[in-house]
């Protein structure tokens, strides 16, 4: 079932008229977990952030739409988009340590989300924040809850991260490069936690990379953009094994040991 | 020990590292400090053509390393050799001789070009430090070096800002290479850059060492760069090297635990393998104190008993290939 659709989307900068994304479509279905993949400022982040209403001052909508269950976000009023965001759609970042409040413990912040979005009274928060800690997988998530930003590992945080933006139960998850500051170790924790949310919860998931190891291990399915524009959507090993358009197969080939080198040589 | 052949490659040995240890004191709160060893006893040598890619996780100490083999930073116990020489014993003027042999290159060129400087001035001053040319014989090497990293004269009058990553880093590649060096230390010199560019920098890199005969030190924390530029691989686990082996055996013979955990998380695209979660558990932690035993024991599936007081050494399990692993010798 399709559960988000953008449309046409075209974004400019009112400052010098650049458009930065072309004529964007795609469609996102409930319980997928759908690849965006795409180098530095081909747009991949812009669109997260204009699903989420949060395009920086200056750049407009110069037409399109983006459907969430039949609703048109862009026409939505800055009262309604309080019950979306956050709570319908929540976003995880790359680097969580300029993400969460350093002068707040992770208990707070998370507390914070429940009272704000579900007005919950502080006991029944504290509770579902630990919860919501050990199904991160935090291990004594009741101490966890005391600790600063800055006393937790790079993985850890990114863990919490994920709480917080779990903490209203969002249908869909927008995780923007969330592995790409981690270790390989620990960024394959975290990817396996994502495939877990997806699985248990039926979390759908919206996975901003350009690392193609990444994006075969957790995309169902995947859009290429290149400079503002979707240039292909396909299945995952469809991409890889048979891409269709020349900037795909130009980042396939660069990958250190392509295999597609020897065939495209 | 006997390096893998890539024709040139010889026994010469450019520079080595012995039983170098890295203290620093970290303040915690205001009157107590505790003190990290971010290098503990390392022996390295690199050979003449060689590139020796230092592998290894944040925090491991790969960049001290190679801080130390730059001479930027002072080991607190070991020595340090350049050609040969000890850098302890010289003289401030041998040392200003040897400065230009050895080179860097860093992760980031946005912060190691200055944003005020045009790339001609740039690639001027490391030839006026050190061989005190005038700006008419500077130009002709400035021009040679661009057209060595594949940059055309046009850049000559930019300044960085105006310039693609992949152009900058080339910048920060030919400032180095304008001084003939004999040892160029790469700090994940193409991390910072988008992967249609990484392929290419890799690709100019690889052609530089076999044109000019230079040996790398290229210090990375991926398996696939490392597996596509190395000849040579050493793997670090907190402070200590753990794992020393021809490239070309990667993945080939049996790895350090270590090693082996690093195989087995490492994403490629074009070989989707189901990765053994269950080795997966677990996080480094910063050494902070001079641990006994192994360093890797905490996370390792193949723990015994003694591994956790006593301490393994390198040893050379076949030509070539150190392990430090009692599982493994």
């Amino acid at each position: 079932m399709e559960i988000l659709r953008v449309e046409g989307l075209t974004v400019r900068n009112r400052k010098d008229n650049a458009i930065l994304l072309k004529d964007v479509s795609f469609s996102f279905n409930q319980g997928e977990i759908l690849g965006i993949l795409g180098e530095s400022g081909s747009g991949k982040s812009l669109t997260s952030l204009a699903i989420l209403g949060l395009l920086p001052k200056g750049l407009i909508v110069e037409s399109g739409s983006i459907y969430y269950k039949g609703k048109n976000l862009l026409s939505l009023s800055p009262k309604e988009w309080e019950d979306i965001r956050g709570k319908e759609i929540s976003i995880i970042l790359q680097d969580p340590l300029t993400s969460l409040n350093p002068v707040l413990t992770i208990g707070e912040q998370i507390i914070e989300v429940l009272e704000a979005h579900l007005g919950m009274d502080k006991r029944s928060a504290w509770d579902r924040a630990i919860e919501l800690l050990s199904e991160v997988g935090i291990p004594e998530p009741d101490l966890r809850m005391k600790s600063y930003p800055h006393q937790l590992s790079g993985g850890m945080r990114q863990r919490a991260m994920i709480a917080i933006a779990l903490a209203c139960d969002p249908t869909v998850l927008i995780a923007d490069e969330p592995t790409t500051a981690l270790d390989p170790t620990l960024q394959l924790q975290v990817l396996e936690l994502l495939k877990e949310l997806n699985q248990k919860r039926g979390l759908s998931i919206i996975f901003i990379t350009h690392d193609l190891g990444v994006m075969r291990y957790i995309a169902d399915r995947i859009v290429v953009y290149y400079k503002g524009e979707v240039i292909e959507v396909g299945e995952t090993e469809k991409v890889f094994s048979q891409p269709t358009h020349s900037y795909t197969l130009s980042l396939l080939l660069s990958y250190p040991e392509s295999p597609l080198n020897a065939t495209h040589a | 020990m006997q390096p893998m052949h890539e024709d040139f490659i010889d026994q010469e040995v450019i520079s080595e590292v012995k039983d170098v240890w890295k203290r620093f004191e970290l303040r915690i709160g205001i009157f107590s400090k505790k003190t990290f060893y971010a290098l503990r006893g390392v022996s390295l040598k690199v050979f003449k053509g060689e590139t020796l890619a230092i592998l290894g996780e944040s925090g491991c100490g790969k960049t001290t390393l190679g801080r130390i083999f730059l001479g930027l930073e002072e080991p607190s116990r070991g020595e340090v050799y350049w050609f040969g020489k000890n850098l302890k014993t010289l003289s401030k003027r041998e040392f200003k001789s040897l400065r230009p042999k050895v080179q860097a290159v860093f992760q980031d060129p946005t912060s190691s070009l200055n944003p005020k400087m045009r790339i001609k001035d740039i690639l001027f001053e490391p030839l006026s430090i050190n061989f005190r040319i005038t700006k008419e014989e500077g130009l002709s090497q400035i021009g040679e070096a661009l057209k060595k990293v594949g940059l055309s004269e046009k850049v000559l009058y930019c300044y960085p800002h105006e310039l693609s990553g992949g152009q900058r880093q080339r910048v920060a590649l030919a400032r180095a290479l304008i001084l003939q060096p004999k040892l160029l230390v790469l700090d994940e010199p193409t991390s910072a850059l988008d992967m249609t560019i990484q392929k290419q920098i890799l690709d100019l890199l690889k052609e530089l060492r076999l044109s000019f005969q230079i040996s790398y030190i290229f210090i990375t924390h991926s398996i696939n760069t490392a597996r596509y530029l190395a000849t040579r691989i050493a793997v670090m686990y907190l402070g200590k090297i753990v794992e020393i082996f021809p490239a070309q055996a990667l993945g080939k013979v049996p790895h350090h635990p270590y090693t082996e955990l690093l195989l087995s998380v490492n994403l490629d695209p074009f070989n989707p393998v189901k990765p053994n979660l269950s080795a997966l558990k677990g996080e480094p932690s910063l050494s902070f104190e001079e641990v006994e035993g192994c360093p890797f024991y905490p996370r390792c599936q193949y723990k015994k008993t003694n591994c956790q007081t006593l301490s393994p050494e390198l040893v050379e399990v076949s030509p070539g290939h150190f392990i430090s692993c009692f599982e493994r010798i």
